[in-house]
């Protein structure tokens, strides 16, 4: 059965075409991936997904809730930890938690321990009490994924969640993803760049150029699909995606995303 | 009117989700503006020098700069002690200031994405605003 299912989406902003009829679904307890270059529309979908933008036409059901009509349920069905860098600098993670544990509403008697109980999963419970912005890149990440939780979500949207991150915090971040996949079975939908993680990390992907899917299955489906002996997901992507701009991505976005890795040190 | 929600394709696995009633919409209302305010009141205990700072600055129009200009002569407000005169523009100085303020690092979060974080979770969009203005407020008094 699908947690997730997105319907021939389309989203425009004025006459610039973002996501052209983009369509898929994904298991309950699955890990997804979401390939695509700058610009191919990844980041419009999880908009969508986290109904913070209005597709110009096609759905989009999140745990059997259309998100457009039932914003507000979807919002309490999901976790989203954006690309950019979104925890309060000059709080510390328990003050970070404990807000997002208010915004949920999570009632008072289990905030403490909640918020208590994600810090552990994340592997923060010795700097819960130290200001985030003393926090290592990859400790930032953790503590927005745990925040992401305190509801206990059934999907996770990860936008990228390991850009700008050193190998060894990135493995750190994908061990406690697994580690919470394996105590919750939360289904994950998760942006990346990264072939490398997509192929490591995701049951199945779908690749994106130019606002639409251009192939769907899992990594080993892909690479099979190209033909190629020794062919790795890298090579798909790329030849999926070949007709699209190499340097995609408007302004805007590259300068966040500059920030992100900046802030990521 | 409220929307209704198409039903969900049959390969779709429905999760019930029970609605709200009023007094947890009320809650969650309220949560919601107490949880920004309570993240100002933990910024404002670490950055005292910040505060010692806002505070001092309306003490100083007020007590050197209004000494100084009160010695001048005609000035116009016969009848007035020039420091009582002075005292109801510095402080809406300072209102406008912190309001100033404040809308500048709402769009410095909203451009750094964070306010994105805000507005998926499932809260009043008033109380997040409202949350900002008991947070700029507190940071006035």
């Amino acid at each position: 059965m699908k947690a997730l299912i997105v319907d021939d989406l389309v989203v425009r902003y004025g006459d610039f075409v973002a996501v052209r009829g983009a369509g898929f679904g994904v298991e309950a307890g699955e890990v997804f991936g979401l390939l695509g270059p700058n610009g191919a529309g990844k980041t419009s979908i999880m908009r969508v997904l986290t109904a913070l933008l209005r597709p110009a036409s096609g759905r989009a059901w999140i745990l059997g809730h259309e998100v457009g009509a039932e914003a507000a349920t979807v919002r309490r069905l999901i976790g989203y930890v954006p690309q950019a860098l979104s925890a309060d600098g000059s709080l510390t993670g328990r003050e970070n938690a404990s807000m997002f544990a208010r915004l949920h509403a999570l009632p008072r008697r289990d905030r403490g321990s909640r918020v208590d109980e994600l810090l552990e999963l994340m592997d923060l419970t010795s700097a819960a009490d130290r200001v985030v912005r003393s926090y290592s890149g990859g400790m930032v990440r953790r503590l927005e994924i745990a925040c992401a939780l305190l509801h206990r979500p059934r999907l996770l949207l990860l936008d990228e969640p390991t850009i700008g991150l050193d190998p060894v915090a990135r493995r750190a971040v994908w061990r406690h993803l697994a580690e919470l996949r394996e105590e919750t079975g939360v289904t994950l939908l998760v942006t990346t760049h990264s072939m490398e993680e997509a192929e490591e990390e995701c049951h199945r992907v779908a690749v994106m150029s130019a606002g639409e899917i251009r192939g769907e299955g899992t990594p080993q489906e892909l690479r099979a699909a190209l033909g190629v002996p020794g062919g790795t997901l890298e090579d798909v992507f790329v030849s999926l995606t070949t007709d699209t701009e190499p340097e995609g991505g408007d302004l805007r976005a590259i300068s966040r995303a500059r920030r992100t890795a900046r802030r990521l040190g | 009117m409220p929307s209704v929600a198409p039903a969900a394709p049959p390969d779709a696995l429905v999760e019930a989700v029970p609605a709200l009633s009023p007094a947890q919409l009320a809650s969650s209302y309220l949560g919601t503006v107490v949880a920004m305010a309570q993240a100002e009141l933990h910024r404002a205990r670490r950055e005292r020098s910040v505060l010692v700072a806002r505070a001092a600055q309306p003490l100083l129009w007020l007590l050197v700069f209004g000494a100084a200009v009160s010695s001048v002569r005609d000035l116009g407000v016969a009848g007035v002690p020039y420091k009582a005169f002075l005292v109801p523009g510095v402080l809406a100085q300072s209102v406008l200031f912190v309001a100033i303020f404040s809308g500048m690092a709402i769009i410095w979060e909203r451009d750094l994405g964070i306010t994105q974080r805000l507005l998926v979770a499932p809260v009043f969009r008033s109380a997040i605003i409202l949350g900002k203005a008991v947070s700029s407020a507190m940071r006035l008094s």
